[in-house]
Protein backbone atom coordinates (compact mmCIF):
# COMPACT_ATOMS: atom_id res chain seq x y z
CA UNK A 1 0.00 0.00 0.00
CA UNK A 2 1.11 3.13 -0.80
CA UNK A 3 -0.22 6.53 0.95
CA UNK A 4 0.73 10.05 0.00
CA UNK A 5 -0.21 13.04 1.62
CA UNK A 6 -0.98 16.71 -0.11
CA UNK A 7 -1.22 19.28 2.27
CA UNK A 8 -1.46 23.16 2.31
CA UNK A 9 -0.91 23.88 6.19
CA UNK A 10 -0.11 28.20 6.57
CA UNK A 11 -1.17 27.87 10.13
CA UNK A 12 -0.08 26.71 13.30
CA UNK A 13 -3.99 24.52 13.14
CA UNK A 14 -2.69 22.95 10.13
CA UNK A 15 0.69 22.35 11.32
CA UNK A 16 -0.68 20.64 14.79
CA UNK A 17 -2.86 18.25 12.57
CA UNK A 18 0.57 17.53 9.95
CA UNK A 19 2.30 16.73 13.27
CA UNK A 20 -0.19 14.47 14.50
CA UNK A 21 -0.19 12.68 10.56
CA UNK A 22 3.64 12.59 10.74
CA UNK A 23 4.18 11.11 14.54
CA UNK A 24 1.22 8.28 13.43
CA UNK A 25 2.46 7.38 10.08
CA UNK A 26 5.29 4.91 8.90
CA UNK A 27 7.69 5.63 6.15
CA UNK A 28 5.20 4.40 3.50
CA UNK A 29 3.13 7.49 3.85
CA UNK A 30 4.82 10.28 1.96
CA UNK A 31 4.18 13.77 2.38
CA UNK A 32 4.62 16.67 -0.10
CA UNK A 33 3.75 20.54 0.85
CA UNK A 34 1.99 22.29 -2.15
CA UNK A 35 1.95 25.59 -0.66
CA UNK A 36 4.56 27.57 -3.24
CA UNK A 37 3.17 31.22 -4.24
CA UNK A 38 5.51 31.23 -7.16
CA UNK A 39 4.01 28.52 -8.82
CA UNK A 40 1.45 28.98 -11.86
CA UNK A 41 -2.08 28.52 -11.97
CA UNK A 42 -3.60 26.55 -13.94
CA UNK A 43 -3.79 28.81 -17.21
CA UNK A 44 -6.95 27.23 -18.77
CA UNK A 45 -5.40 25.98 -22.10
CA UNK A 46 -5.96 22.21 -22.01
CA UNK A 47 -2.30 21.51 -22.98
CA UNK A 48 -2.67 18.52 -20.33
CA UNK A 49 -5.53 16.77 -22.80
CA UNK A 50 -4.23 17.72 -26.45
CA UNK A 51 -0.46 18.98 -26.28
CA UNK A 52 1.04 16.77 -23.90
CA UNK A 53 -2.06 14.29 -22.70
CA UNK A 54 -1.72 13.38 -19.30
CA UNK A 55 0.73 15.92 -18.07
CA UNK A 56 0.15 19.65 -17.11
CA UNK A 57 2.23 21.95 -19.72
CA UNK A 58 4.34 23.69 -16.77
CA UNK A 59 6.93 21.79 -15.03
CA UNK A 60 7.81 23.30 -11.76
CA UNK A 61 7.45 20.42 -9.14
CA UNK A 62 3.93 19.77 -9.36
CA UNK A 63 4.62 17.18 -11.98
CA UNK A 64 6.52 14.96 -8.70
CA UNK A 65 4.10 15.32 -6.92
CA UNK A 66 1.69 13.68 -9.44
CA UNK A 67 3.35 10.97 -9.98
CA UNK A 68 2.83 9.85 -6.25
CA UNK A 69 -0.45 10.52 -6.37
CA UNK A 70 -2.06 9.27 -9.21
CA UNK A 71 0.04 6.07 -8.47
CA UNK A 72 -0.89 6.09 -5.17
CA UNK A 73 -3.53 3.28 -3.09
CA UNK A 74 -4.26 6.45 -0.59
CA UNK A 75 -4.43 9.56 -1.44
CA UNK A 76 -5.27 12.87 1.44
CA UNK A 77 -5.60 16.22 0.60
CA UNK A 78 -5.34 18.80 3.30
CA UNK A 79 -6.32 22.40 3.73
CA UNK A 80 -7.60 25.11 5.53
CA UNK A 81 -11.34 25.10 4.87
CA UNK A 82 -11.74 28.68 2.96
CA UNK A 83 -15.51 30.15 2.93
CA UNK A 84 -16.38 26.67 2.60
CA UNK A 85 -13.99 25.83 -0.01
CA UNK A 86 -10.40 24.18 -0.87
CA UNK A 87 -7.72 27.14 0.11
CA UNK A 88 -6.19 28.74 -2.81
CA UNK A 89 -2.79 26.61 -2.35
CA UNK A 90 -4.38 23.25 -2.59
CA UNK A 91 -6.71 24.50 -5.32
CA UNK A 92 -4.26 25.15 -7.65
CA UNK A 93 -2.57 21.91 -7.42
CA UNK A 94 -6.46 20.47 -8.11
CA UNK A 95 -6.91 22.39 -11.25
CA UNK A 96 -3.23 21.96 -12.27
CA UNK A 97 -4.36 18.00 -11.81
CA UNK A 98 -7.10 17.70 -14.35
CA UNK A 99 -5.00 15.44 -16.76
CA UNK A 100 -5.81 13.16 -14.17
CA UNK A 101 -8.57 12.39 -16.05
CA UNK A 102 -10.15 12.27 -19.80
CA UNK A 103 -11.69 15.25 -21.97
CA UNK A 104 -14.41 12.96 -22.77
CA UNK A 105 -18.36 13.44 -21.24
CA UNK A 106 -19.93 10.55 -19.79
CA UNK A 107 -22.77 10.04 -17.92
CA UNK A 108 -22.15 9.49 -14.24
CA UNK A 109 -24.78 9.31 -11.59
CA UNK A 110 -27.12 10.93 -13.87
CA UNK A 111 -24.79 14.30 -14.40
CA UNK A 112 -22.08 14.87 -17.12
CA UNK A 113 -18.59 14.26 -16.23
CA UNK A 114 -15.20 13.17 -17.50
CA UNK A 115 -14.17 9.63 -17.35
CA UNK A 116 -10.53 8.51 -15.01
CA UNK A 117 -7.42 8.52 -17.33
CA UNK A 118 -5.52 5.39 -15.46
CA UNK A 119 -7.17 2.07 -14.66
CA UNK A 120 -6.23 2.25 -11.16
CA UNK A 121 -7.31 5.16 -9.05
CA UNK A 122 -6.42 6.10 -5.41
CA UNK A 123 -8.61 5.76 -2.58
CA UNK A 124 -8.99 9.68 -1.89
CA UNK A 125 -9.18 11.50 1.44
CA UNK A 126 -10.21 15.28 2.10
CA UNK A 127 -9.84 17.18 5.04
CA UNK A 128 -10.78 20.56 5.40
CA UNK A 129 -9.53 22.12 9.27
CA UNK A 130 -10.65 25.23 11.14
CA UNK A 131 -11.45 27.37 14.20
CA UNK A 132 -15.16 28.33 14.60
CA UNK A 133 -16.30 27.27 11.22
CA UNK A 134 -20.30 27.61 10.77
CA UNK A 135 -22.17 24.66 10.41
CA UNK A 136 -22.91 26.10 6.45
CA UNK A 137 -19.21 26.92 5.87
CA UNK A 138 -18.68 22.50 6.95
CA UNK A 139 -21.50 21.62 5.02
CA UNK A 140 -19.98 23.14 2.05
CA UNK A 141 -16.84 21.85 2.51
CA UNK A 142 -18.73 17.99 2.57
CA UNK A 143 -20.68 19.14 -0.39
CA UNK A 144 -17.66 20.08 -2.51
CA UNK A 145 -16.10 16.98 -1.44
CA UNK A 146 -18.46 14.97 -2.67
CA UNK A 147 -18.33 16.88 -5.99
CA UNK A 148 -14.61 16.14 -6.26
CA UNK A 149 -15.45 12.27 -5.69
CA UNK A 150 -17.68 12.34 -9.01
CA UNK A 151 -15.66 14.64 -10.70
CA UNK A 152 -12.61 12.03 -10.16
CA UNK A 153 -15.22 9.23 -10.58
CA UNK A 154 -13.38 7.62 -7.50
CA UNK A 155 -16.43 6.56 -5.77
CA UNK A 156 -14.36 6.35 -2.64
CA UNK A 157 -14.11 9.90 -1.27
CA UNK A 158 -14.06 10.32 2.47
CA UNK A 159 -14.71 14.04 3.49
CA UNK A 160 -13.79 15.83 6.85
CA UNK A 161 -13.64 18.55 8.41
CA UNK A 162 -11.55 19.09 11.67
CA UNK A 163 -11.03 20.99 14.61
CA UNK A 164 -7.80 21.44 16.32
CA UNK A 165 -7.14 19.72 19.52
CA UNK A 166 -10.99 17.88 18.66
CA UNK A 167 -11.25 14.12 17.23
CA UNK A 168 -8.50 12.89 14.36
CA UNK A 169 -10.27 9.39 14.45
CA UNK A 170 -10.32 10.54 10.43
CA UNK A 171 -6.87 10.80 10.15
CA UNK A 172 -6.57 7.32 11.42
CA UNK A 173 -9.11 6.01 9.35
CA UNK A 174 -6.65 7.24 6.47
CA UNK A 175 -3.75 5.25 7.92
CA UNK A 176 -5.81 2.04 9.05
CA UNK A 177 -5.99 -0.53 6.27
CA UNK A 178 -8.24 -1.94 8.91
CA UNK A 179 -10.96 0.71 7.27
CA UNK A 180 -10.40 -0.50 4.53
CA UNK A 181 -10.77 -3.85 5.49
CA UNK A 182 -14.13 -2.88 7.21
CA UNK A 183 -16.34 -1.35 4.62
CA UNK B 1 -22.59 54.07 -9.47
CA UNK B 2 -19.78 52.45 -10.71
CA UNK B 3 -20.10 49.31 -11.72
CA UNK B 4 -16.74 46.65 -12.38
CA UNK B 5 -16.84 43.79 -14.41
CA UNK B 6 -14.40 41.44 -12.59
CA UNK B 7 -13.28 38.60 -15.10
CA UNK B 8 -11.93 35.34 -13.23
CA UNK B 9 -11.04 33.56 -16.57
CA UNK B 10 -7.24 32.42 -16.44
CA UNK B 11 -7.36 32.76 -20.17
CA UNK B 12 -8.17 36.64 -19.60
CA UNK B 13 -10.10 38.50 -22.44
CA UNK B 14 -9.38 35.53 -24.93
CA UNK B 15 -11.64 33.31 -22.77
CA UNK B 16 -14.18 31.65 -24.48
CA UNK B 17 -17.18 32.34 -21.76
CA UNK B 18 -16.27 34.61 -18.86
CA UNK B 19 -15.13 37.71 -21.02
CA UNK B 20 -17.96 37.60 -23.51
CA UNK B 21 -20.84 36.89 -20.60
CA UNK B 22 -19.72 40.17 -19.02
CA UNK B 23 -19.99 41.69 -22.40
CA UNK B 24 -23.19 40.44 -22.84
CA UNK B 25 -24.35 41.35 -19.37
CA UNK B 26 -23.11 45.11 -19.51
CA UNK B 27 -25.27 45.63 -22.96
CA UNK B 28 -28.12 44.53 -20.94
CA UNK B 29 -27.54 47.08 -18.00
CA UNK B 30 -27.18 49.75 -20.17
CA UNK B 31 -30.33 49.57 -21.73
CA UNK B 32 -32.04 51.03 -18.31
CA UNK B 33 -29.03 52.35 -16.33
CA UNK B 34 -27.78 54.20 -19.23
CA UNK B 35 -25.92 56.70 -16.65
CA UNK B 36 -23.68 53.81 -14.97
CA UNK B 37 -20.39 54.20 -15.52
CA UNK B 38 -19.24 51.10 -16.66
CA UNK B 39 -15.56 49.47 -16.10
CA UNK B 40 -13.89 45.70 -16.70
CA UNK B 41 -10.91 44.36 -14.68
CA UNK B 42 -9.58 40.87 -15.24
CA UNK B 43 -8.09 39.72 -12.38
CA UNK B 44 -4.32 38.82 -13.29
CA UNK B 45 -3.57 35.00 -13.18
CA UNK B 46 0.04 35.75 -11.52
CA UNK B 47 0.28 36.97 -7.93
CA UNK B 48 3.55 38.30 -9.08
CA UNK B 49 3.00 42.36 -9.61
CA UNK B 50 1.89 44.70 -7.33
CA UNK B 51 -1.89 43.67 -6.46
CA UNK B 52 -2.02 47.25 -5.09
CA UNK B 53 -3.84 49.10 -8.34
CA UNK B 54 -6.06 45.57 -8.73
CA UNK B 55 -7.43 46.13 -5.01
CA UNK B 56 -7.84 50.31 -5.62
CA UNK B 57 -10.08 49.15 -8.33
CA UNK B 58 -12.25 46.83 -6.92
CA UNK B 59 -12.34 49.30 -3.82
CA UNK B 60 -13.46 52.12 -6.06
CA UNK B 61 -16.17 50.31 -7.41
CA UNK B 62 -20.09 50.27 -6.78
CA UNK B 63 -20.57 46.85 -7.58
CA UNK B 64 -19.01 44.42 -8.41
CA UNK B 65 -20.25 41.39 -11.41
CA UNK B 66 -18.10 38.93 -11.78
CA UNK B 67 -18.25 36.34 -14.37
CA UNK B 68 -15.58 33.18 -13.98
CA UNK B 69 -15.24 29.49 -15.26
CA UNK B 70 -16.22 26.42 -13.00
CA UNK B 71 -13.13 24.86 -12.08
CA UNK B 72 -12.77 21.58 -10.56
CA UNK B 73 -16.31 22.24 -9.20
CA UNK B 74 -15.20 25.61 -7.37
CA UNK B 75 -13.97 28.83 -8.57
CA UNK B 76 -10.59 29.09 -10.22
CA UNK B 77 -6.97 29.24 -8.26
CA UNK B 78 -6.19 32.83 -8.79
CA UNK B 79 -9.85 34.12 -8.02
CA UNK B 80 -9.34 32.75 -4.64
CA UNK B 81 -6.49 33.95 -4.08
CA UNK B 82 -7.40 37.87 -5.19
CA UNK B 83 -10.56 36.99 -2.98
CA UNK B 84 -7.69 36.42 -0.17
CA UNK B 85 -5.70 39.61 -1.55
CA UNK B 86 -9.04 41.62 -0.80
CA UNK B 87 -9.71 39.56 2.87
CA UNK B 88 -6.51 40.77 3.74
CA UNK B 89 -6.73 44.47 2.74
CA UNK B 90 -9.58 45.51 4.09
CA UNK B 91 -10.36 47.98 7.42
CA UNK B 92 -12.94 48.75 9.39
CA UNK B 93 -13.55 51.57 6.81
CA UNK B 94 -13.73 49.43 3.51
CA UNK B 95 -17.15 49.92 1.99
CA UNK B 96 -20.01 47.13 1.61
CA UNK B 97 -21.39 46.89 -1.95
CA UNK B 98 -23.68 44.73 -3.86
CA UNK B 99 -22.00 41.61 -5.67
CA UNK B 100 -23.36 39.72 -8.54
CA UNK B 101 -22.04 36.65 -10.25
CA UNK B 102 -22.07 34.56 -13.28
CA UNK B 103 -20.03 31.06 -13.01
CA UNK B 104 -20.11 29.16 -16.49
CA UNK B 105 -19.27 25.44 -16.66
CA UNK B 106 -18.31 23.68 -19.72
CA UNK B 107 -20.44 20.50 -18.64
CA UNK B 108 -24.31 21.19 -19.25
CA UNK B 109 -25.62 21.01 -16.18
CA UNK B 110 -26.37 24.78 -14.83
CA UNK B 111 -26.84 23.16 -11.28
CA UNK B 112 -22.86 22.22 -11.00
CA UNK B 113 -22.07 26.03 -10.72
CA UNK B 114 -24.14 25.43 -7.56
CA UNK B 115 -21.43 25.48 -4.92
CA UNK B 116 -19.38 27.88 -6.15
CA UNK B 117 -21.69 30.16 -6.14
CA UNK B 118 -22.06 29.31 -2.31
CA UNK B 119 -18.13 29.83 -1.80
CA UNK B 120 -18.39 33.37 -3.31
CA UNK B 121 -21.84 34.19 -1.00
CA UNK B 122 -19.80 32.98 1.98
CA UNK B 123 -16.82 35.07 0.65
CA UNK B 124 -19.33 38.13 1.03
CA UNK B 125 -20.78 37.50 3.75
CA UNK B 126 -17.55 37.06 6.03
CA UNK B 127 -16.38 40.36 4.11
CA UNK B 128 -19.46 42.85 4.83
CA UNK B 129 -20.55 42.72 1.23
CA UNK B 130 -23.87 42.34 -0.16
CA UNK B 131 -24.32 38.86 -2.02
CA UNK B 132 -27.48 39.85 -4.43
CA UNK B 133 -27.72 37.12 -7.30
CA UNK B 134 -25.63 34.04 -8.48
CA UNK B 135 -26.10 32.99 -12.38
CA UNK B 136 -24.77 29.46 -12.98
CA UNK B 137 -24.63 28.82 -16.81
CA UNK B 138 -24.32 25.38 -17.83
CA UNK B 139 -22.72 24.80 -21.30
CA UNK B 140 -20.33 27.59 -20.87
CA UNK B 141 -17.31 26.31 -23.30
CA UNK B 142 -19.09 27.38 -26.60
CA UNK B 143 -20.39 30.61 -25.22
CA UNK B 144 -18.57 33.22 -27.75
CA UNK B 145 -18.80 30.96 -30.49
CA UNK B 146 -22.87 31.15 -30.22
CA UNK B 147 -22.07 34.93 -29.75
CA UNK B 148 -23.85 36.07 -32.87
CA UNK B 149 -26.76 34.57 -31.77
CA UNK B 150 -29.13 37.49 -30.66
CA UNK B 151 -29.45 37.06 -26.72
CA UNK B 152 -33.64 37.37 -27.71
CA UNK B 153 -33.48 34.21 -29.60
CA UNK B 154 -35.23 31.32 -28.42
CA UNK B 155 -32.15 29.41 -27.62
CA UNK B 156 -30.43 32.17 -25.16
CA UNK B 157 -33.94 33.10 -23.62
CA UNK B 158 -33.03 31.94 -20.29
CA UNK B 159 -29.92 33.27 -20.15
CA UNK B 160 -31.38 36.98 -21.18
CA UNK B 161 -33.65 35.94 -18.35
CA UNK B 162 -31.68 35.67 -16.00
CA UNK B 163 -29.28 38.88 -17.59
CA UNK B 164 -32.51 40.57 -17.05
CA UNK B 165 -32.62 39.64 -13.32
CA UNK B 166 -29.59 41.61 -12.56
CA UNK B 167 -30.45 44.61 -13.83
CA UNK B 168 -33.16 45.07 -12.53
CA UNK B 169 -31.77 44.02 -9.05
CA UNK B 170 -29.04 46.83 -9.41
CA UNK B 171 -31.20 49.14 -7.34
CA UNK B 172 -34.22 47.64 -6.40
CA UNK B 173 -34.25 48.62 -2.21
CA UNK B 174 -35.59 45.05 -1.24
CA UNK B 175 -34.38 41.18 -1.50
CA UNK B 176 -34.05 40.06 -4.75
CA UNK B 177 -36.77 37.64 -6.14
CA UNK B 178 -34.56 35.19 -7.03
CA UNK B 179 -31.12 35.30 -5.88
CA UNK B 180 -30.23 32.15 -8.04
CA UNK B 181 -30.46 31.70 -11.47
CA UNK B 182 -29.72 28.20 -13.27
CA UNK B 183 -29.33 28.52 -16.98
CA UNK B 184 -27.91 27.58 -20.25
CA UNK B 185 -28.58 27.51 -24.07
CA UNK B 186 -31.89 25.83 -25.29
CA UNK B 187 -29.48 22.90 -26.00
CA UNK B 188 -29.97 19.05 -26.36
CA UNK B 189 -27.20 17.48 -23.88
CA UNK B 190 -27.02 14.56 -25.38
CA UNK B 191 -25.61 16.31 -28.88
CA UNK B 192 -23.31 18.61 -26.81
CA UNK B 193 -21.64 15.60 -25.86
CA UNK B 194 -21.56 14.41 -28.71
CA UNK B 195 -20.03 17.72 -30.44
CA UNK B 196 -17.54 17.85 -27.31
CA UNK B 197 -16.55 14.26 -28.17
CA UNK B 198 -15.54 14.87 -31.30
CA UNK B 199 -14.04 17.80 -30.98
CA UNK B 200 -10.98 16.37 -28.72
CA UNK B 201 -9.55 14.33 -30.57
CA UNK B 202 -9.31 16.42 -33.48
CA UNK B 203 -7.76 18.73 -31.70
CA UNK B 204 -4.87 16.40 -30.52
CA UNK B 205 -4.82 15.56 -34.53
CA UNK B 206 -3.84 18.98 -34.94
CA UNK B 207 -1.17 18.78 -32.82
CA UNK B 208 0.47 16.84 -34.79
CA UNK B 209 -0.13 13.45 -32.69
CA UNK B 210 -2.37 10.54 -33.83
CA UNK B 211 -5.59 10.26 -31.87
CA UNK B 212 -5.44 7.81 -29.94
CA UNK B 213 -2.38 9.82 -28.11
CA UNK B 214 -5.07 11.67 -26.53
CA UNK B 215 -5.24 8.64 -23.86
CA UNK B 216 -1.47 8.64 -22.66
CA UNK B 217 -1.07 7.46 -19.04
CA UNK B 218 2.85 9.34 -18.58
CA UNK B 219 2.25 8.87 -15.18
CA UNK B 220 2.09 5.52 -14.97
CA UNK B 221 4.22 3.34 -12.81
C1 LIG C 1 -8.67 23.24 -14.83
C2 LIG C 1 -10.07 23.24 -15.35
C3 LIG C 1 -11.07 22.71 -14.56
C4 LIG C 1 -12.40 22.70 -15.01
N1 LIG C 1 -13.34 22.15 -14.20
C5 LIG C 1 -14.63 22.11 -14.64
C6 LIG C 1 -15.63 21.49 -13.81
O1 LIG C 1 -15.38 21.03 -12.70
N2 LIG C 1 -16.89 21.44 -14.31
C7 LIG C 1 -17.22 21.97 -15.53
O2 LIG C 1 -18.36 21.90 -15.92
N3 LIG C 1 -16.28 22.57 -16.32
C8 LIG C 1 -15.00 22.65 -15.89
N4 LIG C 1 -14.05 23.24 -16.68
C9 LIG C 1 -14.46 23.85 -17.96
C10 LIG C 1 -14.64 25.37 -17.87
O3 LIG C 1 -15.47 25.73 -16.82
C11 LIG C 1 -15.23 25.91 -19.17
O4 LIG C 1 -14.40 25.55 -20.22
C12 LIG C 1 -15.45 27.41 -19.17
O5 LIG C 1 -16.44 27.70 -20.14
C13 LIG C 1 -14.21 28.24 -19.48
O6 LIG C 1 -14.51 29.61 -19.37
P1 LIG C 1 -13.46 30.78 -19.78
O7 LIG C 1 -13.18 30.65 -21.24
O8 LIG C 1 -14.15 32.05 -19.45
O9 LIG C 1 -12.23 30.57 -18.98
C14 LIG C 1 -12.72 23.25 -16.27
C15 LIG C 1 -11.70 23.79 -17.08
C16 LIG C 1 -10.39 23.78 -16.63
C17 LIG C 1 -9.32 24.36 -17.50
Amino acid sequence: MKYTVIYDCPDSQGQDILDYLMKNSSDKVRFFNIADEERQPCAGCFGCWIKTPGACIYKDGLDAVQREDFGSDRVLFLCPVTWGGYSPALKLYLDRSICRVLPFLVSHRGETHHPPRYEHNPQLFLAGYGSSLSTEESELFKKIGENLDDNLSSNSLNTAVLSVGGDYSFLDGFLNDAMEAAS
Amino acid sequence: MKILFINGSPRGEKGSSSFPILKDLAGVITEVHENFEQNFLTLPRSMKGDPAPVLKQMEEADIWVFAMPLYVDTLPSHVLRWLMEYQKSRTPESLSRRVYAVVNSGFPEPEQNREALKVLELFCRQNGLEWRIGIGMGMGEPYKQMVQVPLKSFFKSDILRAYEAVRDDLNRESLPEKPLCFVRMRWPVWLYRIQGNMGWPMRVKQNGMKKSEIYARPYVL
